[in-house]
């Protein structure tokens, strides 16, 4: 039995793993969802339980502080997920070859050569894949839900949106044309123009700081999120009273800050971001559980934080973490302890513990809403101003 | 066709008109500025702009006729060079220019997800300009991208 703990200890994941097949098999007899730890401390190592991965119990510091990346055959199989700086810095150099090569060239030469050496069908399709899953993922997310968190309407608004926005990529150059700047630029991001086009866009230095497939998954995922964000909603004036509950969910177990200052999709207002990782780690949710097949132990344990990785504070030139601006963002613990590393699913792929408690309080669409019924307005919705305007929750 | 020539010389009149009391200042203004920057000592630009969830930022500098060009993410520096006076002269004028011009929507509008930000100073004087990069038509990429062209011409 020792030895078998110490096993344990000393391999993690790998056992743990394999224990899981047996506690899925387990399950079906007793039906009562539980996690491959669990299964351990209950019926094997009875007198010895078995302790959880360190990244069970504190996933942003594992993630953020201490996590080193593994070596051989414990990295993430698809890739790592480099500083962000240091993608920018490779995909200036692109640009700076191709100015002192052709001095005589136009911006418009020189932009269509970076994006052919920046943009290759090699990695473009790598992102192009992982948005085409990403969307998939998010449309089957909204229509699995029950009648009674969106209706048949709302499914259709909600997964029209999804639908509707598109990936945007060089080649050629005027795909970007009125952003030129995007070509060495770390960033992805989701956007609406003024004229109401939905698009995504990948800065180009992303596709060097971003190897990882689980990275890009969650990228994608939390991007692609913002077309159905609460704010992104109201502002194409449509309203969901599953929308309302998760809201106020965030609002309840901090993932949302409130404030004196914040203004409900205005001003010093994280709902947009809290959703958008929300949602990013849904979907990552469901690509880690189908990888979890094909990857173990420590590979799975590095998929599951290069999701995230980027999310952390990076140290600037001075090793000193960067100050982030949290007032539409959550903070990078929040964000990766609460968001991302207490979802069932999550913990589940990985075997940490999932308390019964914590997946009821884990919020979703369907999230209860305990205001008072002084509070709620028609149909059990808040009526505060809990979506409308500043809000002093 | 009367009408049309009627239009012709009010429009003249009031061309000289502007032109006498110097209310025409888009023109008068660009050439002075270009004096401006050409015999400034010191000049600075900054260019600062959220895109994503980085903070990104343009500076540029000029004393004793040398120029410097550094540009950060975040608090790290990306890339940092001396670049051509020539050059950074004609770019000062761009920023000058584009900080004169009015921005469709401030960065403070509640919709902005993207507000930028544009000081220039010369000797004394500065000029300013903020504004929401999504809804500007590329203007402000545009300059940005002029200036990293700056960064990496041969001083």
């Amino acid at each position: 039995m020792l030895v078998a703990g110490l096993l344990i200890w000393g391999f993690g994941v790998p056992l743990v793993l394999h224990l899981r097949t047996h506690h899925d098999s387990a399950n079906e007899s007793d039906g009562l969802p539980r996690s491959p730890a669990s299964l351990v401390n209950s019926s094997i190592l009875q007198e010895f339980p078995a302790p959880e991965l360190p990244i069970c119990h504190d996933f942003y510091n594992y993630i953020c502080k201490h996590h080193e990346l593994s070596k051989g055959d414990g990295r993430d199989p698809t890739g790592i997920v480099h500083p962000d700086v240091e993608g920018e810095r490779i995909a200036d150099g692109f640009l700076k070859n191709i100015i002192e090569k052709h001095p005589d060239w136009t911006s418009d030469q020189v932009d269509e050569e970076l994006v052919k050496e920046v943009y290759t069908p090699e990695r473009t399709a790598r992102v192009q894949a992982a948005y085409r899953w990403v969307q998939n993922r998010i449309v089957h997310l909204i229509e699995s839900q029950p009648e009674h968190v969106f209706t048949s309407r709302e499914k259709r608004e909600i997964v029209a949106r999804v639908k509707k926005t598109e990936l945007q990529l060089p080649p050629p150059a005027s795909n970007y044309a009125d952003e030129p700047d995007l070509f060495t630029r770390n960033d992805v991001f989701y956007e609406r123009t003024p004229e109401g086009q939905m698009r995504m866009r990948i800065g180009g230095a992303y596709l060097f700081t971003a190897k990882s497939w689980f990275n890009i998954i969650f990228t994608m995922g939390h991007e692609l999120g913002h077309s159905i964000d609460p704010c992104e909603i109201r502002q194409a004036r449509l309203s969901y009273p599953a929308y309302d509950r998760l809201t106020a969910c965030f609002l309840r177990t901090g993932l949302v800050q409130t404030s004196n200052t914040r203004s409900e999709c205005g001003e010093n207002d994280q709902l947009s971001e809290t959703f958008a990782d929300w949602i990013g780690t849904q979907v990552s949710a469901e690509a880690l559980k189908t990888f979890s097949n094909e990857f173990h132990g420590a590979q799975l344990i590095n998929a599951t934080a290069n999701s995230v990785r980027d999310l952390c504070e990076q140290d600037d030139q001075d090793n000193e973490p960067e100050e982030l601006d949290t007032s539409t963002h959550p903070s990078p613990k929040v964000r990766i302890e609460k968001i991302f590393g207490d979802q069932p699913g999550i913990r589940s792929v990985l075997g940490c513990a999932v308390p019964e408690k914590s997946v009821s309080q884990y919020c979703s669409f369907e999230s209860q809403n305990p205001l008072p019924n002084a509070l709620k307005g028609p149909m059990g919705n808040p009526a505060n101003g809990l979506t409308n305007g500043k809000t002093s929750l | 066709m009367k009408n049309g020539l009627l239009k012709m010389r009010v429009g003249t009149l009031l061309l000289a008109f502007f032109a006498l009391c110097g209310c025409s200042t888009h023109p008068v203004a660009r050439d002075a500025t270009s004096d401006e920057v050409a015999h400034a000592e010191i000049t600075q630009v900054e260019i600062s702009y959220v895109l994503g969830h980085n903070q990104h930022r343009f500076t540029a500098q000029s004393a004793a006729q040398k120029a410097e060009v550094t540009t950060y993410l975040e608090k790290d520096i990306v890339q940092q060079a001396n670049v051509d006076s020539a050059k950074y002269l004609s770019f000062v004028s761009k920023v000058v220019s584009f900080a004169q011009k009015p921005h469709r929507t401030p960065a403070q509008a509640d919709e902005c997800r993207s507000p930028f930000s544009v000081t220039v100073k010369i000797d004394g004087k500065t000029y300013t300009s903020d504004g929401c990069r999504f809804s500007d038509e590329g203007s402000l990429s545009r300059l940005v991208r002029d200036g990293e062209f700056l960064l990496y011409s041969k001083n």
